[in-house]
């Protein structure tokens, strides 16, 4: 310690010096899997993994003794909406087919038919305010890629962004960074739902660029878009809450996500890469 | 003994912060502990060993979370390293200094993060950043502060007793 406060100043230039360098090999493109990002992350994982267990082993007891009184009426409550759901299946289903029939007859293609899916644990998250993405347990090891689309309970959550060999990093929608292309269920009028700062506090996203002749009304579903290159198209993202007037001329709505974020503790990503399927259809 | 155990507060501080920390954000925003914990130490001990604890979190964070390594490390070693500088002679059981340091750093280093990472990218609403994150987080930080520096302050002066203890055998 004295040799070093001795020579601070040099110490501290290093230091200064090391990090431009390591920022000049990582900066080019986005999130790099070197050598260094394998092998510690592959060893903090762990670490998170451990922690995030505790941590969620304490949460579920709390939530137990909480909530315990509304049980018996959410209960009821779901079975009802389980048997409401069930009729509607059945009425799904069977348009479905239909629709797969007249497909068949246009000899058209139905590539997102079915998706393949796999559960993964959220085990940690950015730690800083800046940033809201969180790590899950699976990756490159359970064959998860860059861009695959992260589903939760209700709808779409998000996307990988990157990937490690036992854990991947997923951007949730409301994240700044995050651009998904969306469409009303009821008028198909397109729309880029995006993460937005002073909304997401209020778990809120935006959808930016609504046309002038867009039919969207307060209260209408927003699901993915057939234009999106990553997403599957007719997932759920969330419903309209508020329409107003921005710059430019566009308008821009307010989303109430489908999902609610506060409480995720697991996910679903679905495995089948759009992003390829549609290069691969193009030529 | 010292590198062993600053070893483990960052890394027990950088389990804890991604994944307890979540369930204590007060409306969305959760603490800096990295900032606090090396600020604290800073002002204990000297400006060289904030710098250190400084870059060994921020490469952490960068190499887990990060999109660039190295922009956390450099950002958190500056701020360990001056950290250390003003307050040089102060009452250690005071609690004044490192309530104004922690301040005072965390308005500086989330102010080169938005500039790092948002100005740069285009997002100019400065004061829309700095009413949503910065000022919030400053004064959750604060709070803290007092406990966490209470708690190295006295994990240091054991540490130092021990230290001193073997130094005189010794002679």
């Amino acid at each position: 310690m004295d040799f070093l406060q001795k020579h601070k100043k040099f110490f501290i230039i290093g230091l200064a010096g090391l990090s431009f360098i390591m920022m000049a090999f990582t900066g080019r493109g986005g999130y790099q899997q070197g050598a260094m990002r394998s092998s510690v992350g592959f060893v903090l994982s762990h670490g998170q993994a451990f922690f995030a267990g505790i941590g969620n082993w304490f949460a579920d007891r709390w939530d137990f003794l909480t909530t315990m009184n509304d049980l018996h009426a959410e209960n009821t409550r779901l079975q009802d909406e389980n048997n409401q759901m069930q009729m509607e299946l059945d009425r799904m289903l069977h348009l479905a087919n239909e629709n797969r029939m007249l497909a068949e007859m246009l000899d058209l293609h139905l590539h997102y038919d079915n998706y393949t899916t796999m559960g993964a644990n959220i085990i940690a998250h950015d730690t800083t305010n800046w940033y809201n993405n969180f790590t899950i347990d699976r990756g490159r090891n359970d064959g998860i890629t860059v861009n695959m689309a992260v589903l939760a309970p209700g709808g779409l959550a998000g996307r990988i962004s990157a990937v490690g060999f036992n854990y991947a990093v997923v951007t949730p929608l409301f994240e700044h960074t995050s651009f998904v292309a969306g469409q009303g269920l009821r008028t198909g009028d397109w729309g880029m739902v995006q993460g937005d700062i002073n909304l997401s506090s209020q778990g809120l996203l935006r959808m930016n660029y609504l046309g002038a002749d867009a039919d969207l009304i307060v209260g209408d579903y927003i699901i993915t878009s057939s234009v999106s290159s990553i997403f599957p198209p007719g997932i759920r993202i969330g419903q309209i809450t508020d329409i107003r007037q921005g710059s430019g001329g566009w308008r821009y709505a307010t989303i109430q996500p489908a999902v609610d974020f506060g409480n995720l503790s697991a996910v679903l990503i679905i495995t089948d890469n759009f992003e390829f399927i549609f290069e691969s259809e193009n030529d | 003994m010292r590198i062993a155990i600053y070893s483990a507060i960052i890394l027990f501080n950088f389990f804890i912060s991604s994944t307890w920390m979540q369930h204590w954000a007060i409306g969305g925003i959760v603490p800096n502990t990295t900032l606090i914990i090396l600020v604290c130490y800073a002002l204990l001990r000297d400006d060289v060993e904030g710098a250190i604890m400084g870059f060994a979190a921020g490469l952490l964070y960068d190499i887990f979370f990060g999109r660039i390594i190295g922009v956390s490390a450099l950002l958190l070693m500056l701020t360990g390293f001056f950290a250390g500088k003003p307050f040089r002679d102060f009452f250690k059981d005071n609690y004044i200094a490192p309530i104004i340091m922690v301040a005072v750093a965390s308005l500086t280093y989330e102010f080169a993060f938005y500039i790092l990472n948002f100005l740069l990218l285009g997002r100019t609403n400065f004061i829309r950043y700095l009413g949503m994150v910065i000022l919030p987080s400053t004064a959750y930080n604060l709070v803290l502060a007092i406990f966490i520096y209470r708690a190295i302050y006295l994990l240091d002066g054991a540490i130092s007793k021990r230290e001193e203890r073997k130094r005189g055998f010794m002679k």
